[in-house]
This record gives structure tokens, C-alpha cells and sequence, in this order.
């Protein structure tokens, strides 16, 4: 199962336990729109915890920091990159390697910090 | 700085919000993912003055009041103020009767000045001891595109041009520790061993070395311990016949490098030895210049060095018994005591006096005259 950071997803019905630990790792639910992973969440805990409630693995994708798409579909460091580890905002290929890229980044930042 | 860009908003909120009796804001997470950077660029975009401290080497209670309390404590006539940063709190004393914890749980309590602290380790007894009394950011390694991006940029900004494949070898290699990355893009190294040299081939392709890099490298590649590094480079440079000014640079190098040396051995932060060829290297090539000294081992004739160890053996014995009588330690005595002694010691009666009151014999006149005679030159 893929999952991307900041997106809606619907899982099986959990045990009231299940339901509870999700919620302590910091996986935001929503009535009618499902359970989402956040930038707060604990991702290793979330995915460990996704994947015995739906019994498979799942393989997380993070969104661009920049323009929020998501990121690690083209990224050539997805093999080496343990994504339940690292902060959960990245950089698409655009965003990270073209002219201007960190000026981006740092205008992304403060337009965060002034919401 | 890159990375952890949720926690670092949610830090400068929480800075927003502050107000005395809050709580202290705790970073945790591994090196190099930018918990001291980030205290320190939120302390000069608040225009906050910031007393920043090394928790690790100010362990106990008292020293921790002694180095802090003031601060925490106190108002600016000014009206300015202070963001207090205790870096490496898992590095304090875990014993509860030198109460360091304690301390900083009752400062932020009373504090009028926000305190920030940053660890390494979430599990360590100390920092979970603080959890109740601080807002926890996590802070993990960042991602290894914005590693990319940042390292692209230093270079640019360097002008330095680095090949793709280098670059991405560095940021493979970090594992998102950025200070790393930062090094190894200064040094050259993407993380490779360097091959092994015999202590000589080391110490004299250090000293022949055309650049910082390449003396950085010579450094890594000694086969020794860094006590037995800096021991030979020691020797070699008083071997060396160099100006009594660059002798004196050099040594002072030596010195900066040992001091850190003996903090990590005592502290057991191993993670500093990383620093430890940095700063030897900076220090010494700008010390003796481009100046090609060569290998050399111990250089005092056997008299002189029994005389150096009869030496140094009486003068621990002597600030060993005026530590005593000062009730302090002998380190205490050595460091901030000795030299005042010996430098009034130049009057003939206090010297007396003082053999007198510690119980010295005639043996120790000649040192306590010739210590005298320098404290006064």
C-alpha cells in the first residue's frame, strides 16, 4: 500500500486499541474522510501500525516541501532513503537541484512560519 | 538550515507564546539534524542575546548555578532579552545527588528567561526526568534531496564545483547528518577510509601538506590513538627549529586541541573526535605557515626529562596541600591558585611562610625559586 504524507487514506475497521494507539502516534482521523499522516505524526509507529491492521507493507512517499507534490516517485535516493526515519517534508527533482532551489525553499519556510 | 520544518515552526510559535513559569522547549534527535543551529537562528531572529551552554561540561548543581543562575534569574535594566540553551543534557550527571536535573527543572519553573535545551538521545534517564516540564520537538535527519540541495548551494555560494557523483557519494553517506555532509564536502572526504599510514608517513605528509584538505586527510589516515597523534606532533614541532613565535602559535595550537581532547576523554563524547583533526589541522597549518617540519619522537636528552617528571611530581604534591588547605581540588588549586603563589613567592618571606604552612622540605626550594623567578618575568 502506498501512503503520501498529507494525503487521506481509509483503513479496516480498528479495534478500539488499534484506534487509540493510531491516535497517540499522532495519525489525524477525520469523520467521512478517513485517517491521514501528518509532519507531526510518528511515522515509524503510524506505518508499523498500519501494516499489521491491514496486514501488508507499505512503502511511504513524502510531499514536496515547495509546490506539495509528492516527491519520492522520481527520486533517485529512494533506495537508500528510510522515509519513516527522515523529516517528513522533502524536495521534488525541481525543487531540489534547479537555480534558485534554496531561495524556494527559505520563501516556502517563512510563508509557513507568517500562517 | 533544512529539514524539520514542521518542528521548527512549532518552536518559533512556542518562543511566541512564552511567558514566565512556561514551558522550556526541548530538541531532541540524533547530530547533525540541526537542533543547535536552529535555537540559534531562532535567538537572532527574536533579537534575543543568547547564553549558550555546554551541559556536558558543566554537570553538577552548583556548577550549572553558578554558569546559568544569574541569568535565569535576572531582568535587563534594558529590557533585553536572553534565550538560555542548554545543549547535550543527556551528556549531565545522571546522579541524583549532584542534582543538575533537578536545578533546570526548578529554573524553568522561576525562569524570566525562555530556556531551550537539546539531546541526542530521547531515552536517556535525564531527558525523560525533563519531559513533564518542556514542550518536546523531535528532530529527525532531513531527507537526502534537501541534503542535496543545501550542499549545492554552500558550494555555489563557496564557489566551489562539485562533481554529481561526489556530491551524491557525500549525502549517501551523511545518512542526513548535515554536519557531516558539510564536513565532507569542505574536506574532500565522502566517507571512504583512509588508507593507513605508519605515524611518520602521517605526521610528515601533514606537515608537507599544500592545503587544509589534504592535511585533514594526513591526520585521519594516522594509525594511532589522538593522544599519541598529538604527542607526536608535539615533539615534532619542538624538534622542529621553528621561530619563537611560531613556536609559540603552534604550541598554543597543540594546547586548544589537547584541551578538547581531554573534555571528550572525560565526558566520553566520542562524537567530538570528529572535530578533533578539524580543529588540529586548522590550527597548526596556520600556525607554523607553510613551514615543512618533519617527524621526530620524544627530544629531551633523559637528565632534562627526569628533571621535567621530578618536577611536575612536586608541583602536583604542592597544590595537592594547598588544595587542601584552600578546600578545593588539587585541579582547583593548580589552575587558579598555583601561579599566584608562585608569583608571591618572588618575596623572600612569603616563600618562607608559605614552605612553612604547607610542610615543605629543602628539596622543593630550588622549584619554588626558579617557578618564582618565572611567575615574575
Amino acid at each position: 500500500m502506498k501512503l503520501v504524507v498529507g494525503s487521506w487514506f481509509s483503513l479496516p475497521r480498528l479495534g478500539t486499541e488499534e484506534f487509540r494507539s493510531m491516535m497517540k502516534a499522532g495519525v489525524r482521523y477525520e469523520k467521512g474522510m478517513g485517517f491521514m499522516l501528518t509532519p507531526g505524526t510518528d511515522m515509524r509507529e503510524a506505518v508499523h501500525l498500519i501494516e499489521r491492521a491491514i496486514g501488508e507493507r507499505v512503502e511511504l512517499y513524502l510531499r514536496c516541501y515547495v509546490c506539495l507534490k509528492e516527491a519520492c516517485g522520481s527520486c533517485e535516493y529512494l533506495d537508500v532513503c528510510d522515509r519513516r526515519s527522515v523529516s517528513p517534508m522533502c524536495l521534488c527533482r525541481e525543487h531540489s537541484s534547479s537555480d534558485g532551489s534554496f531561495e524556494a525553499y527559505v520563501s516556502a519556510f517563512e510563508k509557513n512560519l507568517a500562517e | 538550515m533544512v529539514g524539520n520544518e514542521e518542528q521548527r515552526v512549532r518552536l518559533v510559535d512556542w518562543l511566541k507564546g512564552w511567558k514566565r513559569g512556561s514551558k522550556a522547549a526541548l530538541l531532541v534527535g540524533p547530530p547533525g539534524t540541526g537542533k543547535t543551529t536552529a535555537v540559534h537562528l531562532l535567538a537572532e531572529r527574536f533579537g534575543l542575546n543568547l547564553v549558550d551552554l555546554n551541559a556536558s561540561d558543566t554537570r553538577t548543581r552548583d556548577a550549572l548555578g553558578k554558569r546559568v543562575g544569574e541569568v535565569l534569574s535576572s531582568e535587563s535594566l534594558l529590557a533585553e532579552r536572553t534565550l538560555v540553551f542548554l545543549d547535550e543534557i543527556d551528556g549531565l550527571s545522571g546522579r541524583s545527588d549532584y542534582g543538575a536535573v533537578e536545578f533546570i527543572r526548578d529554573s524553568i519553573k522561576e525562569s524570566s528567561n525562555p530556556i531551550a535545551m537539546a539531546a541526542n538521545d530521547p531515552d536517556s534517564e535525564n531527558v525523560r526526568k525533563l519531559y513533564d516540564s518542556a514542550v518536546v520537538f523531535r528532530f529527525m535527519p532531513p531527507p537526502p534531496r534537501e541534503v542535496e540541495m543545501y550542499l549545492r548551494m554552500v558550494a555555489e555560494r563557496e564557489g566551489v564545483k562539485v562533481e554529481e557523483g561526489r556530491l551524491r557519494d557525500i549525502v549517501e553517506a551523511s545518512a542526513g547528518d548535515m554536519r557531516y555532509a558539510l564536513n565532507a564536502l569542505q574536506s574532500g572526504v565522502s566517507g571512504y577510509k583512509e588508507r593507513e599510514m605508519t605515524a611518520a608517513e602521517a605526521i610528515n605528509s601533514f606537515f608537507g601538506s599544500q592545503d587544509r584538505s589534504e592535511a585533514l586527510r594526513a591526520l585521519r589516515a594516522y594509525p594511532g590513538q589522538p593522544r599519541e597523534k598529538l604527542a607526536d606532533i608535539f615533539h615534532s614541532v619542538l624538534r622542529s627549529g621553528l621561530g619563537e613565535e611560531e613556536i609559540v602559535r603552534a604550541l598554543r595550537a597543540i594546547s586548544e586541541a589537547d584541551v578538547m581532547l581531554g573534555r571528550m576523554v572525560r565526558g566520553k563524547d566520542w562524537r567530538l573526535l570528529r572535530y578533533f583533526d578539524s580543529m588540529l589541522a586548522l590550527g597548526l597549518k596556520d600556525a607554523i605557515g607553510g613551514r615543512r617540519l618533519r617527524y621526530a619522537q620524544d627530544f629531551l636528552p633523559w637528565p632534562l626529562q627526569l628533571r621535567v617528571w621530578n618536577d611536575s611530581r612536586k608541583i602536583r604534591e604542592i597544590c595537592s596541600l594547598a588544595g587542601r588547605r584552600l578546600r578545593k581540588s588539587r585541579r582547583g588549586a593548580a589552575v587558579q591558585d598555583f601561579p599566584y603563589m608562585m608569583a608571591m613567592c618572588a618575596s623572600k618571606a612569603f616563600r618562607e611562610e608559605m614552605m612553612r604552612s604547607l610542610n615543605l622540605d629543602e628539596t622543593y626550594e630550588k622549584l619554588i625559586a626558579r617557578e618564582a623567578g618565572r611567575a615574575a618575568a
